[in-house]
């Protein structure tokens, strides 16, 4: 029983919660509170929302309560399960058509367990209409129906959407818990304990980091770009580098993906020669055309993290120039400690905090989809 | 799995509505004397009674007692509109953003004329009403306008502006509100009764502010805390855990932080707060509504225990010295700054690293106009201001210096009185010797600032205001002087016996920093500069030949020269 929640890190409040609510869902005379049939989860990437929340369905669906053992929840874990409704992109938005659709099939009773749970992950980005055409399912769904969706914040979905479901709030990990889960696997100490600081309690990034040495070499890397820039030459050879890795790995990560994709549609559609079955282009063309939201949105997700990378390393310079010398501990990279003294004693608090508000102010261009070259451009320019 | 409280409890009467009186006041009214409008929008913020009120309106419609405020509740209809029921086939509810397309408005519309099947009315529940697009809104404009005697329509939004104004102006509008803390405290008791699970005292309100007088949010925020009662009920501790509200020592450690400008405490604080499982957002949150506390007890002092009713007294005294401590208008700009780090802290940033940002940002004073800091940086750090800006020293030691050591000065970090003074700056192009700090001062840019150095005398002496302020300009600038053209000799030679140019002299300084004798010529050339601040005098400028303009106002260089032929 639960044992498919032991994979959550550092979230004994929520589990606790998810427990119980299992409990009453199991117990067709429960009449307490206990279990409702939508939830919001929130925390910050990393926390683990979406586990919790495909945990939370297997532990509905199987029989044992969760066991992590048995088909339901395999399947469930996987996002295969018939009775999960999976809702995710690797776009930059959930659109209206596919809200639409999945609202019909959310109605349906349950095929082979006792509840139908719909899953989405990326709440935060339906488009604005997607979201209102959800506010009446989530209101009032089938008997048997619970929604489950995830988002950054509560602001980053409609008050309306908030107002309908239960919220549960996944603490950000701890970088000791997330540096114990990372020696549980075999990676040394020292190691661990650097991604889990590097990483902010970034599960997922902190295991790439961890295992990844290369991943590591480009943080740092990233890292000592703005450190390089003494006038306005280096400042915009800075922002192309920055710029061109973001591109080459989003173009390295479609190179794998992309054709095969279009490959295996293109058979599905019949295609022999060159001639596809009718309508076939036109699915190829929305394939083409989801694959190119894609690639921007992974650009952009680079540069975000890498951005906000290049942010920790003047959060530190900020700290350390607060004059504190007990928070050495909390110092994000310390494998830059030298660079950070130097340039902690080298400018003010106020310049400091002038280029973290530089970068959060790119960030935000970007997200308002400015050309990634010149917003980068102006950043470096700034950090100068 | 129980239903949602929200759900379990919706109302079917319009008596059970809370807080809405100002809506169903009149419209039991108008159920009552049978004055029927054929639209209606009810519009208001979420979970206020709108999509409950629209189907109590037609439960009431269609009652077999009806039009009745009161539904008999025995008949059919009642039976089948009641919270929760199976429904009936005469009330039809659309979800407006998922049949917000014209076809849609369209198969309405041919419907909405047959009869209906078994009640009085047939209508129309359009609920997210805002999510009609345009085209359907204005394929119902003209059912809506003049709908056939059996047909009602209930538009529920909670944007009504968004709602196209054609449709607004066919409905009787009922805005909802908003409910009041005091009524949706006594409806919260209530539920906790119906349900059987004793709450300690002080949840109810959490639950209250937590919500924002919306009582769906309540309620879901209520089942939450029900779900995870004990034994002995909800208690406090549990409510606040489950809440995630934030400690009020961490708030007190931090705000203390603050009046002491003690960034380590803040940053370890913080620390603190994340390390213990607090939500960073929550915690701002709570922040900011301390802050807010802080503000309220600095401006009202004795009264503030009539406004901040729920603070019991010894905290209140606690909050006092703490705005004492601060003082209104620091707190008044942390509130500012952490309000708009609110805004930032979604998405996909760590949480973390912008609540340090926010505290950084309060503590130092200096990073609020940024654009302008952020300028003299830079000025500073290419020495590319032509003309020098001394310190404000000088205006204070006597003025006797024959020469300024340029260099010196430059070099010198800017001091603060210069902020005031951003035109200055601003009106210092770089010029060609910019890499060396010794360049030459730029006459231009005196010239433009030559209005401000008049007003500067005209504060001094008007003797002095009046002989310049029509008829002169200054002429030139070097190491030692600064010359002056006056238009007439007369005019000149009181200049000189009143002893003006020391005026003048400490003018320039204060306008300009720059510390120079004051030499003073005829020259009957000069215009009244009165344009001089936007446009460069233009009979000065007339004077000087063709190269000599280019060369002073664009750095060009003589290479070679050509007769005319």
């Amino acid at each position: 029983m639960y044992e498919v929640f032991d994979h959550l890190i550092d979230q004994d409040q929520v589990v606790g919660i998810l427990k119980e609510a299992t409990a009453a869902a199991k117990d067709s005379t429960d009449e307490s509170q206990a279990m409702t049939h939508a939830w919001l989860f929130t925390g910050p990437p990393g926390s683990g929302r979406s586990n919790a929340a495909m945990a939370f369905a297997a532990a509905l669906l199987c029989p044992n309560s969760g066991c992590s053992n048995c088909n339901h929840c395999t399947t469930a874990l996987a996002g295969t399960h018939a009775d999960v409704e999976l809702i995710r992109t690797e776009g930059l938005s959930i659109k209206i058509e596919e809200v639409r659709e999945l609202i019909g099939r959310a109605s349906w009773s349950p095929s082979v367990a006792n509840y139908r749970v719909v899953v989405i992950e990326d709440a935060d980005r339906l488009t604005e209409s997607a979201a209102n055409a959800l506010l009446k399912a989530i209101e009032e769904p089938g008997l048997r129906t619970v929604w489950l969706l995830c988002a950054p914040t509560l602001t980053d979905v409609l008050p309306t959407i908030r107002s309908r479901t239960r919220n549960l709030i996944l603490r950000t990990p701890s970088a000791s818990a997330v540096a114990k889960l990372l020696e549980s696997e075999l990676i040394s100490p020292s190691i661990a304990n650097f991604a889990a600081r590097a990483s902010q309690g970034h599960v997922g990034r902190a295991r790439h980091l961890a295992s990844d040495v290369a991943a590591r070499d480009r943080r740092t890397a990233i890292l000592k770009l703005p450190l390089a820039i003494s006038d306005l030459s280096s400042a915009f050879k800075a922002a192309q580098l920055l710029v061109e890795a973001a591109k080459k790995e989003a173009e390295a990560e479609a190179s794998t993906r992309d054709d095969k994709e279009l490959q295996n549609l293109k058979e599905a559609w019949g295609q022999q020669g060159s001639k596809l079955a009718q309508g076939g282009s036109k699915v190829v063309k929305e394939l083409e055309k989801e694959q190119k939201s894609r690639s921007t949105r992974m650009v952009r997700d680079y540069l975000d993290r890498a951005l906000l990378d290049i942010a920790t390393f003047y959060r530190d310079v900020l700290l350390a120039q607060s004059g504190t010398t007990e928070l050495s501990d909390a110092i994000i990279n310390s494998d830059l400690e030298f660079e950070i003294q130097k340039l902690s004693a080298t400018s003010t608090p106020e310049q400091t905090l002038r280029k973290i508000e530089a970068i959060m102010k790119t960030r935000a261009n970007l997200a308002r989809n400015a050309n990634p070259l010149l917003a980068v451009e102006a950043l470096m320019v700034s950090l100068r | 799995m129980s239903l949602a409280l929200y759900r379990k409890y919706r109302p079917s009467t319009f008596s059970e509505v809370i807080g809405q009186e100002h809506v169903t006041e009149p419209l039991s009214n108008a159920l009552t004397s049978g004055k029927i409008h054929h639209a209606y929008l009810f519009s208001g913020p979420r979970g206020c009674g709108k999509t409950s009120s629209a189907r109590i309106m037609a439960r009431s419609l269609n009652c077999e007692q009806g039009p009745t405020p009161n539904p008999c509740g025995v008949c059919q209809s009642c039976k089948d509109l009641v919270a929760n029921g199976p429904g009936s086939i005469d009330v039809i509810e659309l979800d407006a953003a998922t049949h917000g397309l014209v076809d849609d408005a369209r198969e309405l519309r041919d419907k909405a004329f047959f009869a209906p099947v078994s009640s009085k009315y047939k209508i129309y529940i359009i609920d997210e009403a805002h999510q009609l697009g345009p085209g359907a809104a204005n394929a119902l404009l003209k059912v809506v306008e003049e709908p056939p005697p059996h047909v009602l329509f209930i538009f529920a939004t909670t944007e009504p502006d968004k709602l196209i104004s054609t449709i607004r102006s066919r409905t009787h509008h009922y805005p909802f509100r908003l409910v009041p803390p005091g009524i949706l405290a006594a409806h919260l008791e209530k539920i906790c009764n119906a349900e059987g699970i004793k709450v300690a005292k002080g949840v109810i309100p959490l639950v209250v502010r937590s919500s924002g007088g919306s009582v769906r949010d309540a309620l879901s925020v209520l089942g939450q805390l029900l779900a995870g009662a004990g034994k002995d009920g909800v208690t406090y501790e549990i409510a606040i855990q489950l809440l995630g509200y934030t400690d009020g020592a961490l708030l007190d450690e931090a705000i203390d932080a603050l009046a002491a400008r003690d960034a380590a405490t803040l940053y370890k604080t913080i620390d603190r707060v994340i390390e213990s499982g607090h939500d960073p957002r929550r915690f701002t949150q709570d922040f900011l509504e301390r802050l807010r506390d802080l503000i309220i007890v600095g401006a009202v002092d004795d009264d503030a225990s009539h406004i901040l009713r729920e603070i019991p007294a010894d905290q209140l005294q606690r909050l006092r010295s703490q705005a004492n401590l601060i003082g209104t208008a620091t707190v008044i700009r942390a509130a500012d700054i952490v309000a708009e780090g609110l805004t930032q802290m979604r998405g996909a940033t760590a949480p973390r690293l912008m609540l340090e940002l926010i505290c950084g940002r309060i503590l130092l004073p200096d990073s609020d106009d940024l654009g302008l800091l952020s300028r003299i940086e830079r000025l500073e750090r290419t020495g590319s201001i032509s003309l020098p800006i001394s310190a404000p020293a000088p205006v204070s030691a006597a003025p006797t210096k024959e020469k300024v050591v340029v260099e010196a000065v430059t070099a010198e970090p800017i001091a603060e009185p210069i902020l005031e003074r951003p035109a200055l700056v601003r009106a210092a192009p770089p010029t060609p010797s910019a890499t060396k700090p010794t360049g030459p001062v730029d006459i231009a840019a005196l010239r433009r600032l030559w209005p401000d150095v008049i007003e500067n005398v005209k504060k001094r002496r008007r003797l002095t205001w009046s002989l310049l302020s029509a008829s002169a300009q200054v002429l030139a600038v070097d190491e030692t002087a600064i010359t002056i053209g006056i238009v007439n000799a007369g005019a000149r030679d009181s200049f000189i016996r009143s002893g003006s140019d020391e005026i003048l002299r400490a003018a320039f300084v204060d306008v300009t920093g720059l510390d120079r004798k004051i030499e003073c010529l005829v020259d009957s050339t000069v215009n009244a500069p009165v344009s001089a601040r936007t446009v460069e005098d233009p009979t000065d400028a007339d004077q000087l030949s063709g190269t000599e303009l280019l060369m002073r106002e664009l750095g060009a260089k003589v290479i070679k020269e050509f007769t005319k032929e």
